[in-house]
């Protein structure tokens, strides 16, 4: 499903975010990517969706080189991969409810489907009570499964998930994760940017670990955040 | 786009309008002031224009006839040129006549007085005022005609003065445009600048660029109509009020000051209070649609 070769990452500023990536992503595959802060996992994921172009290597998401999409393409890109956030990036003057209903928007889906399927992505993440409410009426935790429930509206083959768990305390966080693994054995590859050491040890699903832009340790079921 | 694209657009830029009410008013008075400005200017500019040109299409021709002519002749002759607009005899005794009363003097002490050195002649006016000369030359041709007499100096200089005018109008009036639309645009950019978050989340669930920029589109061409209106009432009032007051204190002035007018200028402050708006939100929101 993701398919990264020879990747590099060089910014304008000329900072070296990503150096040398080899990667590959099964379908229905969950992945932590993890590392220090600095590391280049934030920089990873985000070739994914294009919110970083790679200035070396390919990127392939879905059989499809991302890095040379036409700017025009990138919209079409970005409805089938889903993006959690850290800070969850809701639209502070939308509900729950016409947040997760503006990933349909923007897809033309009719206004009775886009009523069908609201409520119904709510209920997945818990939140069917809370549709009405406005996100600073909303915990943190409460704000990032809107934040799921919106990247999973379009039901993407690929989540991506970029510092989930950074806001959240323990126990939420937990949660959060255990949404994630669910939603990844339902068949989506899902891939997190994470440094919270407790929920990728307590996961033990695949861990890969970044260093100052490239890959230290890549492993599979059952890895740890630092390998031990 | 759909029927419901269509309507999530107008939901989206009604609620713009609605949350942001001091945002959009002072776009709203700024388009307002700036096409009021550029109005007023091409008011003032067209009135000049039209006096200048009026007074040289007033300018006459004096075709002086030689004694014991015959006046229809000649007048035929002049007046087979289509250039012409009319013609008028006037009998020496009724330029004796005219001249009396100018210099104030009763006309028939002055007729009883001395010999009438005035000749025939015939008043001619041309349909456009750059045909005087032509018309004049042409005129001195004719047989019967002992001289040609027209305000050639007069004429041809308020012709230029009307064709510096129309180039300079049109130059500063552009120039006016492009400054108020750079304003609006800036007011307009101060207003996505405040939604640029709001934006970029958009883009990255998937909206395309046409989809996100449509309601700023939407809020801009109200603005702009609302901004309009507010232009054309802004001018025809000020354009009235200077109307009644030059009608009273300098009556020779003559104001372009008509129905047709007033609704061309107020027609004119609606359509580009709407140009205005749109072409604002399209340059205003063109910054924050770039980064994909």
């Amino acid at each position: 499903m993701i398919h990264m070769q020879g990747v590099g990452l060089l910014y304008p500023d000329g900072t070296r975010a990503l150096r040398g990536i080899d990667l590959h992503i099964e379908r229905g595959e969950f992945a932590f990517v993890v590392g220090a802060s600095g590391s280049g996992k934030s920089s990873l994921v985000r070739l994914i969706y294009r919110e970083h172009v790679a200035t070396e290597g390919r990127v392939i998401v879905g059989g499809q080189d991302v890095a040379q999409l036409p700017p025009k393409r990138v919209p079409a890109l970005r409805r089938r991969v889903g993006v959690i956030f850290q800070d969850y990036r809701l639209l502070p003057d939308k509900t729950a409810f016409e947040n997760v209903g503006f990933a349909l928007d923007v897809v033309g889906v009719s206004r009775a489907e886009k009523y069908r399927r609201v409520p119904i992505a709510l209920e997945l993440v818990g939140l069917g009570d809370k549709a009405q409410s406005f996100p600073h009426q909303l915990s943190g935790g409460e704000q990032q499964r809107i934040c799921i429930a919106r990247a999973l509206i379009n039901t993407p083959p690929v989540l991506i998930a970029d510092e989930p768990t950074g806001n959240l305390d323990p126990d939420t966080s937990w949660d959060i994760v255990q949404l994630l693994s669910q939603i990844a054995d339902n068949g989506t590859t899902v891939v997190v940017a994470t440094h919270d050491k407790y929920i990728v040890d307590k996961l033990g699903r695949r861990v890969i670990s970044l260093v100052q832009g490239t890959i230290v340790r890549d492993a599979k079921e059952g890895g740890t955040y630092d390998g031990t | 786009m759909g029927p419901n694209s269509a309507e999530l657009v107008l939901i989206q830029a009604w609620n713009a309008l609605r949350r942001h009410p001091l945002v959009a008013l002072g776009a709203v008075a700024n388009i307002a002031i700036s096409l009021a400005i550029v109005g007023g200017f091409f008011v003032a500019a067209y009135n000049v224009e039209h006096i200048a040109s009026g007074l040289a299409r007033e300018a006459t021709i004096s075709v002086q006839l030689k004694d014991k002519v015959d006046p229809k002749k000649v007048e035929t002759k002049l007046y087979s040129d289509t250039r012409v607009k009319q013609t008028t005899f006037v009998s020496k005794d009724q330029a004796l006549e005219e001249y009396a009363k100018s210099v104030n003097l009763p006309y028939k002490d002055l007729k009883n007085s001395i010999t009438n050195p005035l000749p025939d002649m015939i008043r001619v006016t041309v349909t456009e005022p750059q045909y005087l000369t032509a018309v004049a030359q042409q005129a001195k041709s004719i047989a019967g005609v002992s001289k040609v007499r027209y305000q050639k100096d007069v004429a041809e200089k308020l012709l230029h003065v009307a064709d510096g005018i129309r180039l300079m109008g049109m130059v500063l009036g552009g120039v006016m445009v492009l400054a108020a639309l750079m304003l609006v645009s800036t007011t307009i950019q101060l207003g996505v600048h405040s939604r640029r978050r709001e934006i970029r989340i958009m883009q990255l669930v998937g909206a395309t660029n046409n989809f996100i920029r449509a309601p700023f589109l939407i809020e801009g061409a109200v603005q702009g109509l609302l901004g309009g209106i507010l232009a054309a009432v802004l001018l025809l009032v000020g354009y009235s009020y200077l109307h009644s007051s030059i009608a009273q204190s300098l009556a020779f002035l003559e104001l372009v000051y008509n129905t047709q007018f007033m609704a061309m200028c107020a027609a004119g402050m609606v359509v580009l209070g709407v140009v205005f708006g749109v072409v604002g939100s399209l340059v205003g929101t063109r910054h924050y649609l770039r980064l994909i």
